[in-house]
Formats: structure tokens, C-alpha cells, sequence
């Protein structure tokens, strides 16, 4: 699997109530939440987010809330994948099942990665390249790619749903 | 000997099972609240099927928003209740308190039981020895249908609590004290296993303990039976981390990360605008009962102050309406929402404006999680909360509070 597209770089921490701020999620629909992706963090992402755009973070992205209206959010948004050195738990099983790509990086890559710049993330050769260079990822597990590349446990569910989708 | 978490989890499996191993489990308990509920059906028509496998394990709670605090709340609700009465699932509790309330009041949640919860809070459960887990809404909608779902087998950190916490220093210094240490992902799919002094602390103190180990990444917490049975006693820790309770000061989680903790002495003097005593942390009888005796003992709220105090449950509510102390505080001005969730995720019943200063006695202060991503929120026990509510200012309970009120309370 392979994304090109800008970068939008954030801290350490970042969590669901700035990916999704609470007061959002029970005003609107589960499919306009899009427009408020990030707010918590920058008001204006939803205004500057493009499709394919890819979010470059520190550690423990997406703890926090359980909500899996913060997957929603990114994805409605455009987000391609996420690129992190670490996740939280449950953020990254809800991209699991919702396909969202959480892809973890070997050292702090918002070190590497400029904000706006174009990045590309390669799985097959394990890097994610900016115009000056690298960071090296980590190899997702077997599950996640199969996964990510059918659109999440949600559509393996959908295709067979007598069959729970990790039996 | 295996940790007490591959104990249960081997139990479930019928088979040993050790941290690291990835198994399908089906847990005893099944809890979705309104949030987590709503979410969950949304994805079970995504799946365009509607199967609830065991609605016997099924505990439905409403407690974000309520009573409902938008159109599409209540709507939300209405359909979770008619999905209920579709599929037999008759333990719905709405507006009765705090989904993570209501499971140990209840006695869903008893020792060595497994309770998976479409909420990040899940894991206070281990205050009575059950062991719980977190998911968002897909995961429980899988739950909902196949009547399992895959974890990882946690490894296990223990803290070892020695030592007694001093008069004024409360479980939440404690909980915030620990958190503060380890940091907000160093427990990430590990569980928080909780032994000394913990064990003999009372009930609340304990979903205090564990509520906030989420805060520390933890996947799971728990705090073992004081008298056993033996299999749930602490087996082996992948890692043992020792505090000494009687080093702990009377803390606050600074603006805007529960990790950054400091002694509320270095930050004394910072006024504030907003108290709110309630959440799955600290929304107990005896958090109430504490903050209510202090703030009497200070005079009352200053002036410039708003207090809203929300009990966890329609329980604690009634507890305190008997004895008294609700009287009390509405003689001190102070507002008392219905059980629930409260402000604390920014939903209703307090929601702070730009310029507001909160101490809370919840979980959370990340930017905008009550509200105004440019307010503030301090994160304290319901002591120094009930101290800056009359002072308008953060200053440690040890010197502002008589001593008969400090080792009554405290």
C-alpha cells in the first residue's frame, strides 16, 4: 500500500476530544462530521484538509474517548492514513474496523515531517519520504493490511456476517 | 504463575492463554451507553443485519446526555430503547447514573468477571476485582452479534502501593500521582494491576484508582479481592512500579494533559471561575459528602464561583438527599444536575466559555473537553475542588482546612 498527499503535523496526546470535540457529536449527523475533524486541535483543518491529506503525529494518537465518530471525522474529512509513533488502543482498533490506516513509525516522525509538505508513505518499502528525507515505519501486523486493503473489519463483516471477521 | 489477567482470560478461553496471545473472548458483561449504544447500531445497519447473540449479557445505560440534550440525543435514545424491546434486552437503565456507577452498583460486575464496554472508562470496573475493557461502537456491535470479540491478552504492570496517604491527601492525589509518574500512554495495552494500600481502600476510592488508569493508556485495571479466593490474588506483574502513598501531596492535573501533574502548591493562587464535584472519578457519596463538609466549613462558594455538583447515580442522589447534604448544598448555592455524565464531556449542564477557569473532579482536560477549546480545566479532588470553590483560587486543603474537617474527610 502506498499514499501520496500533504502532511498535517501535530504533537504527542492528541486526543479524540480534539479530533472530534464532544459538543459535536451529538448535534450532528454521524455523516457530517467531517466538518468539524480536528477542530479540537485547529479550527481551520476542515477549511485547509484535502482527500488524500495524511496525518503525521507524535505519541498515543488518539487516545482518550472511545468514540469512533474521531475515525469517522478524519476519514469524512479526506484523511487518507495516519502516521504516528504510537496509538492508542482503542483509536486503533476503531480505524481497524472503520480501514482508516494507523501506521506506526520507527522514531518521532513530526521531527522529519513539515506541516503542509507532500509526503510519501510506502508499506512495501517500509518509509515514509519527505522532500529531505525519511522516516522509517514499522511493519503493520498481517490482520491490519488485510484489513486496511479491504476497507476495514466493518466490510469483511458486511461481506459475510455470520462469520465473525478474525475467526 | 500466571498474572491474574491470563488467569480470567484462560478461564474464558478454556485454554491457557498468555499476554501477547490474541483470543476471541466472550465476555459476561456486554455495556453500551447512549454514545457508544447509538454507534454501535449505526454499524449494525452499515452491516445491514441485526442480531443480538446473548441480549442476557446486555446492559444498556444512558448517561452522556441525559436527560437527552439535543434533538438528535433523543432520537438516538428512543431508538436504542425500541432496539431494545426488538431484542429482549431488559437490563436498561436510563438516567440512573454513570454507565461505570451502575455496573458496580448493580453487581454486574462481581470478581473475576469480564466486562467489555463500549466506553474508554470501562476499566473502573476492576474496583471490585472484575476486569474491563474498552471498545468503540463497531467492536461492540460485533460483541452485540457474535457474542465475542478479539483481544490481545494483556501483560500486566502492578503498582505497589505502600505506606497510608496523609489527612487532606485523597485516592484522587493518589490516582493523579500515578498517572503523573508513569504517563499518559506508558500503560498502553497493559493492565494497571493495583495492590497494598489500594486493597483496603473503600469502593469508591478504588473505580477512582482504576477510572483513572485509563488515563495512563491501561487497557485494563484491577485491585484483587482483599480475601481472595486464591486464583484472583496477584500471580506474576511483567513489571512492578512502587509508591509510597505517604510521599503524595494534594495534586491537580495542570491544563491541558492529565499526565502534567504538580502539587497544587506550585500552582497556588491561580483563580478560577468554575467547580464541578461529579464523573465516574470522583461523583460518589463519600467525593460529595467530602466536598460538601469542607465547603461548609470554608463559608460557601466565593462569590465570583459557580459550583455544580452532579452525583454518579440516582443511588448516590438519594443518599445524599436523606442525610441531608443536599440541603446543605443548596444553602450554598451550589447547583445539583441530575446523575450522569454532567459537563464533563462537554455536552450539557455546565459547559465552560473562553475565559472560564474549571476545577473538576472528572478525568479529562484536554483542550476543549468541557467546552471552549481556549478555557482551562484543573483536575483535583473533591477537597481542594470544595477549597478553590471558596477561596476563587487553587491552594492546598492541608492548610486551608481545619484539621477536625481534614482527618474527618480526608
Amino acid at each position: 500500500m502506498r499514499w501520496e498527499g500533504r502532511a498535517w503535523v501535530f504533537g504527542d496526546d492528541v486526543d479524540t476530544d480534539q479530533i472530534i470535540p464532544g459538543r459535536y457529536l451529538r448535534r450532528v449527523s454521524y455523516d457530517e462530521l467531517g466538518r468539524y475533524a480536528m477542530t479540537g486541535a485547529d479550527p481551520e483543518f476542515p477549511e485547509k484538509v484535502r482527500e488524500g491529506d495524511i496525518i503525521v503525529a507524535g505519541r498515543n494518537f488518539g487516545c482518550g474517548s472511545s468514540r469512533e465518530q474521531a475515525v469517522m471525522a478524519l476519514q469524512q474529512a479526506g484523511v487518507a492514513c495516519v502516521v504516528a509513533r504510537s496509538f492508542a488502543r482503542i483509536f486503533y482498533r476503531n480505524a481497524l474496523n472503520r480501514g482508516l490506516p494507523t501506521i506506526e513509525a520507527r522514531g518521532d516522525p513530526t521531527e522529519v515531517v513539515e506541516d503542509r509538505e507532500r509526503v510519501v508513505v510506502d508499506l512495501d518499502e517500509l518509509v515514509l519520504r519527505t522532500g529531505s528525507g525519511e522516516v522509517p515505519l514499522r511493519e503493520p501486523p498481517e490482520f491490519a493490511l488485510r484489513a486496511w486493503r479491504e476497507g476495514g473489519l466493518l466490510e469483511l463483516a458486511r461481506e459475510d456476517p455470520e462469520r465473525p471477521p478474525w475467526r | 504463575m500466571a498474572s491474574v489477567a491470563e488467569r480470567i482470560l484462560s478461564e474464558k478461553c478454556g485454554e491457557r492463554v498468555e499476554a501477547g496471545d490474541v483470543v476471541a473472548i466472550e465476555p459476561d458483561v456486554i455495556m453500551l451507553h447512549d454514545g457508544s449504544g447509538a454507534t454501535a447500531l449505526r454499524t449494525l445497519r452499515e452491516l445491514g443485519t441485526e442480531r443480538v447473540r446473548r441480549p442476557e449479557k446486555v446492559v444498556l445505560i444512558f448517561d452522556h446526555s441525559v436527560p437527552p440534550s439535543s434533538v438528535e440525543a433523543a432520537n438516538r435514545q428512543n431508538e436504542l430503547l425500541e432496539f431494545a424491546r426488538r431484542h429482549g434486552i431488559e437490563r436498561v437503565h436510563v438516567d440512573e447514573g454513570i454507565c461505570h456507577q451502575i455496573l458496580v452498583e448493580e453487581g454486574y460486575a462481581q470478581p473475576g468477571r469480564v466486562v467489555f464496554g463500549g466506553d474508554s472508562h470501562t476499566p473502573t470496573v476492576g474496583a471490585v476485582s472484575a476486569l474491563g475493557f474498552g471498545f468503540g461502537g463497531t467492536d461492540m456491535a460485533f460483541t452485540l452479534l457474535y457474542g465475542e470479540l478479539w483481544i490481545r491478552v494483556p501483560r500486566t504492570i502492578r503498582v505497589h502501593v505502600t505506606g497510608e496517604l496523609e489527612a487532606g491527601v485523597t485516592a484522587k492525589d493518589l490516582a493523579l500521582t500515578i498517572v503523573g509518574e508513569l504517563g499518559a500512554g506508558y500503560a498502553d495495552y497493559a493492565v494497571l494491576e493495583y495492590t497494598g494500600l489500594p486493597e483496603r481502600l473503600p469502593t469508591g476510592d478504588r473505580m477512582c484508582l482504576c477510572n483513572l488508569a485509563t488515563e495512563a493508556g491501561a487497557k485494563s485495571a484491577y485491585v484483587p479481592p482483599k480475601d481472595g479466593p486464591e486464583d484472583l490474588r496477584p500471580g506474576d506483574a511483567d513489571e512492578v512500579v512502587e509508591v509510597d502513598a505517604s510521599e503524595v501531596e494534594p495534586v491537580v492535573s495542570v491544563p491541558d494533559a492529565v499526565d502534567d501533574v504538580r502539587p497544587v502548591g506550585d500552582v497556588q493562587g491561580t483563580e478560577i471561575t468554575r467547580v464541578f464535584v461529579g464523573s465516574c472519578t470522583n461523583g460518589r457519596y463519600r467525593d460529595v459528602r467530602a466536598f460538601t463538609e469542607a465547603l461548609d466549613a470554608l463559608g460557601g462558594p466565593d462569590s465570583d464561583v459557580r459550583v455544580v455538583v452532579v452525583p454518579a447515580s440516582r443511588r448516590v442522589l438519594l443518599k445524599l438527599t436523606r442525610d441531608g447534604t443536599l440541603e446543605r448544598l443548596l444553602e450554598l448555592d451550589v447547583t445539583v444536575a441530575p446523575p450522569g455524565c454532567g459537563p464533563c464531556l462537554g455536552e450539557h449542564m455546565g459547559v465552560l466559555g473562553d475565559d472560564d477557569v474549571c476545577v473538576s473532579t472528572a478525568n479529562r482536560n484536554f483542550p476543549g473537553r468541557m467546552g471552549s477549546t481556549e478555557a482551562d480545566i484543573y483536575l483535583a479532588s473533591p477537597l481542594t475542588a470544595a477549597v478553590a470553590a471558596a477561596l476563587g483560587e487553587l491552594a492546598d486543603p492541608r492548610e486551608e482546612l481545619p484539621d477536625s474537617v481534614l482527618e474527618r474527610v480526608g
